[in-house]
């Protein structure tokens, strides 16, 4: 079995799982949801200064839901030893640790399909100035978040604070990515703001790649032992 | 052999340090003039760069330190790693709380989003934390080691990207505080320079005691380990 027929077998692995149990994916939706909706609250405010917040209202409440599931995910393995099972087929370390951010990436797709219109819906912004931008930026954006996620999330696992030591680890490393979005975001929503977008699409592509291929080599080390 | 080396030289080294950390506090209170607009606070600077300097180099440590552990299996890398990434830790509080000193008289806050270096030292801080909650927390004796030197190679390779993206985060915004030209005299690079030295010095100290603190506690645990097994 090549490297990709293996990935693909996780992928649809971890995806069949999912979508049999369901409950997974529904509290990433209704958490998102329900997380819109306290920022609005919070934030109550006209339309001028939510220009300045939209970026983190659409982003936070993605990026959280995502945190939910990393440690789910990768859990998933530890019940009937599933990973010692994994580790002494012939399957390659690397493709386990593609198949698995695929599938996390799939279902982060799908809770973005629901909040970014709910997104639209509360703050009551007709249209983003540049669509194709905002959807390059949601793709992207989750795209280093999970990879980073998937990988730490396994780093986690053993660790007698699995729960928060995620998301001390994850949130200084997604800094730089975060502020991508960020900053793209605001230009894609809202057409008064001139920023050069060049220099942080490079950021995050390189982002993405980056830390796509390291966590490749090095998950090897996280399970063996 | 090597650590032989480093433990007969523990104790000149120790005194080199104290001998020329005592020169530096002169040059930093009397050698170097005072400094015209920014006044006596500005001596901060003599502590605030080195320790910066010192933290970059302890992070680089843990990083190369993390890639040999993990390619040789030799856990000497691995208290290496661990023993700069301490001090590290200890010189960015450092970096922080004396920036924080120095900027509130000079730029009227304790704290500017501004400065990319500022931030980058905190965002440091937070990666280095949680590399010593793993150490911690994580179980497994030879696992912690392992999962510590990946986090330890996958922070390192992000700080650049953290540094370059909090830089265009604020010079693509419009950006009110500029880079403070401080054009030095001659006496002020002096102390500068040799402050940033007599530094390194005060860390390779503290690293090579460090060193041997940690590779005593690993021989206590193993002679404990024979003891309750025989």
């Amino acid at each position: 079995m090549n490297f990709y027929k293996q990935t693909f077998l996780i992928l649809k692995r971890d995806l069949t799982l999912e979508f049999r149990q369901k409950s997974l994916l529904f509290s990433m939706i209704i958490f998102a949801l329900m997380l819109q909706v306290f920022l609005n609250i919070a934030f109550d405010t006209d339309m001028e200064a939510m220009q300045k917040l939209a970026a983190g209202i659409l982003w936070i409440p993605i990026l959280l839901s995502a945190m939910l599931g990393f440690n789910r995910i990768v859990a998933m393995d530890k019940e009937n030893s599933v990973l010692t099972g994994l580790l002494v087929s012939p399957l390659d370390k690397g493709a386990l640790y593609l198949g698995k951010f695929l599938g996390n990436l799939v279902l982060i797709f799908i809770v973005i399909c629901i909040s970014v219109p709910a997104f639209f819906l509360f703050v009551q912004q007709p249209y983003p100035n540049s669509l194709g931008l905002l959807i390059a930026v949601l793709l992207l954006g989750s795209w280093g978040f999970v990879a980073m996620g998937v990988f730490l999330a396994t780093l986690a696992q053993s660790s007698r604070i699995t729960e928060l030591l995620l998301p001390v680890m994850l949130f200084p490393l997604s800094v730089p990515l975060f502020l991508g979005i960020v900053q793209l975001t605001e230009v894609a929503l809202y057409p008064s703001i001139e920023m050069s977008q060049n220099v942080w699409l490079i950021l995050l592509v390189s982002y993405d790649i980056l830390f796509t291929i390291i966590p490749l080599f090095l998950f090897d080390y996280l399970l063996e032992v | 052999m090597v650590n032989r080396l480093l433990g007969i030289s523990k104790i000149p080294l120790t005194l080199i340090t104290a001998i020329v950390i005592i020169i530096q506090l002169y040059m930093a209170f009397y050698y170097a003039p005072t400094e015209k607009y920014m006044g006596e606070i500005q001596r901060i600077m003599y502590f605030h760069v080195p320790s910066a300097f010192v933290a970059f180099v302890a992070f680089a440590i843990v990083f190369i330190g993390g890639v040999l552990y993990l390619y040789t299996k030799n856990k000497q890398w691995d208290y290496l790693a661990v023993s700069a990434a301490e001090i590290g830790v200890l010189f960015t509080t450092f970096v922080l709380v004396t920036g924080s000193l120095w900027a509130k008289p000079v730029w009227n806050a304790w704290w500017v989003w501004e400065d990319p270096r500022l931030v980058t030292s905190l965002i440091l801080w937070f990666m280095y934390i949680a590399y010593l909650f793993i150490r911690a927390s994580v179980q497994g004796e030879e696992r912690h080691r392992k999962f510590a030197a990946v986090f330890g190679i996958i922070a390192f390779l992000d700080v650049p990207l953290v540094y370059f993206s909090v830089k265009w985060w604020r010079t693509i915004h419009p950006k009110v505080i500029d880079e403070q030209g401080v054009h030095m005299p001659v006496e002020m690079a002096q102390t500068l320079f040799f402050s940033i030295i007599v530094f390194q010095f005060l860390f390779f100290t503290l690293l090579i005691y460090r060193f041997f603190l940690e590779r005593q506690k690993e021989k206590i645990k193993e002679i404990k380990n024979i003891e309750l097994k025989g």
